[in-house]
């Protein structure tokens, strides 16, 4: 008969931390890339989301998202993004100098919350919000 | 096969930043005229890994110690075209040639990352509008030789497939010229 300690699995963690740390080169991540997304939501006068989405950036130089997203009535974003930045442009704004935005990765890898209030051409009011992590749902 | 060129007008999108030199495999298929003409078409396919960016680079290396491989990166390519040769000296013992071809083509880069849950594939595709090819042959049952390929091309959209997150389209404004150069060995069945 033979008798085996079993460590708490908390304890067994440490240990392993405890043994790669003592070693040259030990990593418990295999690393990867950093992955990001910008996330866009307009909401009207009484911040009820109209619309949302998503966009991933990729990650592999040549890689492109180009998307058509509806924000509200009246209200749509033109998304394009590369590995690097993500470029958005309003469609549908009366401001159209203040319709676009681009972000670069860096941004929002370290976290974007950004507000926009937008008014369409038909006269609605909206809040575009742009953030990362991305907080959005897409849009039924 | 090694890439030169822009893969696109886009800032510093070389293409050898998106892929790495790739181990060719091509067939001509065709049938003689004229005893020095050749007419054909050709089908390649290459493998190898991804390019020299410094990021893909990084995020590529699996540097854990858990003996698996949780981050896979890869790179392939494809052509097909038509084809004519001349052989200058089609009835001796050796025989240089030289060739030109259209066609079209396509690259993809693929990266998967099991540890974080991202799967990505860019696949660009375009047409090639020069492939000049010379060489010469050791002539006896099969022939064989070196040979030297240039195929100018031009990425005309790309795909990118983000998996769960999405399969995008783009059609590629600002394009550029590339290039893959291929130098091997040839065989000649009933040469």
């Amino acid at each position: 008969m033979s008798t085996r300690t079993r460590l708490h699995p908390v304890a067994r963690r440490a240990l392993v931390v405890a043994t790669c740390g003592s070693l040259l080169g030990c990593s418990l991540t295999p690393g990867g890339p950093e992955y990001t997304e910008l996330g866009m939501r307009a909401e009207d006068g009484s911040n009820v989301v109209l619309g949302s989405a998503c966009t991933p950036l990729p990650v592999l130089p040549g890689g492109t998202v180009v998307r058509d997203v509806t924000l509200a009535p009246g209200l749509s974003a033109h998304v394009l993004a590369v590995r690097d930045s993500v470029a958005v442009t309003l469609h549908g704004v009366e401001d159209r100098a203040a319709a676009q935005r681009t972000f670069s990765q860096a941004m929002l890898y370290d976290g974007l919350a950004e507000t926009l209030s937008v008014t369409t051409e038909s006269g609605g009011h909206y809040t575009v919000w742009f953030s990362a992590p991305c907080d959005a749902t897409e849009a039924p | 096969m090694f890439p030169l060129g822009e893969a696109s007008g886009a800032a510093t999108d070389d293409l050898a930043r998106r892929y790495a030199w790739q181990i060719p495999f091509l067939l001509d298929v065709g049938g003689r005229f004229a005893r020095s003409f050749f007419v054909g078409g050709y089908l390649g396919f290459g493998i190898g890994a991804t390019g020299s960016d410094a990021r893909v680079d990084g995020a590529c290396r699996d540097d854990d110690d858990n003996g698996r491989n949780d981050i896979a990166c890869s790179a392939a390519s494809f052509r097909i075209g038509l084809e004519l040769e001349y052989s200058f000296a089609p009835d001796d013992r050796i025989n240089p040639w030289i060739g030109y071809g259209i066609g079209f083509e396509g690259a993809s880069a693929s990266i998967k990352d099991d540890y974080a849950g991202f799967d990505e594939t860019d696949t660009s595709s375009g047409i090639t509008f020069a492939d000049f090819s010379a060489g010469f042959d050791l002539r006896h049952k099969v022939g064989f030789g070196p040979f030297i390929d240039v195929a100018l091309g031009q990425y005309r959209q790309t795909t990118t497939d983000l998996g769960q997150r999405g399969k995008y389209h783009y059609t590629i404004e600002e394009r550029a010229l590339h290039a893959w150069l291929t130098l091997g060995l040839r065989f000649v069945v009933n040469p």
